[in-house]
């Protein structure tokens, strides 16, 4: 970077000399300005440059695993966004009369609600098959934990404020009466989901707020299980290194989770686990998978 | 050393021909002198790059003896630059479609 630094700043001082030379001190002052400018352009320059040679030669010394691994979850979560959108599409399509004109709107405002759940399970399958038979070392491990964070803030964002925007915008479009619907807990936003139930506890109805506590940390639980998910993939993937064996371990856990959820869902879990408080069922299947990764990290570790 | 067919940018061709014309100059010369096609922020980015493929070479100016600080630094095309840049030219004016008559 001196190399290109101190000649700048060599010709930036010769110019401002000069002006001050001439008795010129506005020319000075302007030129002066100009050359922060520059300077820092130049020093933005150079490292965006060093950073970019820098990620390139360790994605070369890595054999591109990281981006072999973000490659697949992009392609699979993508599958998973179309498919998952178009199953609920498809049944209120075909149920419900809606105009030719808006089918297009209708399938985009349905997207949002496929997003969480496709990041949840493509992610990890993006992680099992991008790292499949890698010895992974520790950066690639905690790049593979930095993108699983920054795809639980995305779901976050998607379920606490998106969703129910649009969840609401396809209640409407459906019913097609031109004036707005009444919101249900699932078309409030987080902030908003929080006052409602401020205002219930404080006037001590507990059980008209069940519904809101439901959807509040039922959509916090799904923007979670992408971490939760990605981590137990990148665990299984250290351990075993056979493909075949992680998608198979992946797929039953993936089946569990989801009877566990539904379980939930069904409101049979919330009353069948009497004694728990509605929010720790919801939170259950996440809890139950977090532990297993942590007792396959132990086991690991210890025969290693 | 590597095989790889030299490669010239438009900015890259501009300082060449500069140099080429004047034998020896600063940063901010070509920037003056390149009637804003170069800028202040990115010159020296891209003579650091011209030097690195051997386009261009640079020696520090002698400090006049009163002055201190860092010393400015001149650049000059090298041999590898001009020939370079004459087969850019000849590339080029091949390449372009000539005027209809």
């Amino acid at each position: 970077m001196d190399r290109v630094v101190d000649p700048l700043i060599a010709d930036l001082r010769f110019e401002y000399n000069e002006s001050q030379r001439a008795g010129r001190p506005w020319q000075a002052r302007r030129r002066l300005a100009a050359g922060y400018l520059a300077f820092w352009r130049t020093i933005g320059f150079c490292t965006a440059r060093a950073a970019l040679g820098s990620t390139l030669r360790r994605a070369n010394a890595e054999g591109h695993v990281m981006g072999r691994t973000l490659g697949y979850a992009a392609g699979i979560i993508a599958a998973l966004v179309f498919c998952l959108a178009l199953l609920p599409f498809y049944a209120v399509t075909s149920a419900n009369r809606v105009a030719p004109h808006e089918l297009g709107k209708l399938f985009l405002y349905v997207v949002p609600q496929a997003i969480p759940l496709a990041i949840a399970f493509g992610l990890p399958l993006g992680i099992l098959v991008g790292l499949r038979g890698r010895s992974t070392d520790g950066r690639i491990r905690w790049s593979v934990v930095a993108v699983c964070i920054v795809s639980t803030l995305v779901a976050f964002g998607i379920c606490g404020w998106v969703l129910p925007e649009t969840n609401q915008a396809f209640r409407e479009t459906v019913a097609g009466r031109g004036r707005p619907l009444a919101r249900g807990a699932n078309e409030l936003t987080f902030p908003e989901l929080n006052a409602q139930l401020e205002a219930l506890q404080r006037v001590g109805r507990t059980d008209a707020a069940r519904h809101l506590v439901y959807s509040y940390h039922a959509r916090l639980a799904a923007s979670a299980a992408p971490l939760v998910w990605g981590l137990f993939a990148l665990v299984l993937a250290s351990v075993t290194r056979r493909t075949l064996l992680s998608a198979v371990v992946f797929v039953l856990s993936g089946i569990t989770y989801i009877a566990c959820a539904t379980f939930v869902i069904d409101g049979n879990g919330a009353d069948s686990l009497a004694g728990l408080p509605l929010a720790y069922v919801i939170w259950l299947p996440n809890v139950c998978f977090a532990l297993m990764t942590i007792a396959l990290r132990v086991g690991a570790s210890k025969s290693a | 050393m590597s095989r790889a067919i030299p490669t010239l940018s438009s900015k890259e061709r501009l300082i060449l021909e500069l140099l080429v014309e004047r034998e020896e100059m600063y940063g901010l010369q070509l920037v003056d002198s390149s009637r804003r096609r170069l800028k202040r922020g990115t010159v020296y980015v891209t003579l650091g790059r011209m030097e690195d493929k051997g386009y261009v070479t640079s020696r520090a100016e002698d400090p006049p003896p009163d002055a201190g600080g860092l010393p400015r630094r001149l650049y000059r095309a090298t041999p590898l630059g001009r020939r370079v840049l004459e087969a850019w030219t000849h590339l080029v004016r091949h390449l372009t479609p000539e005027p209809a008559r």
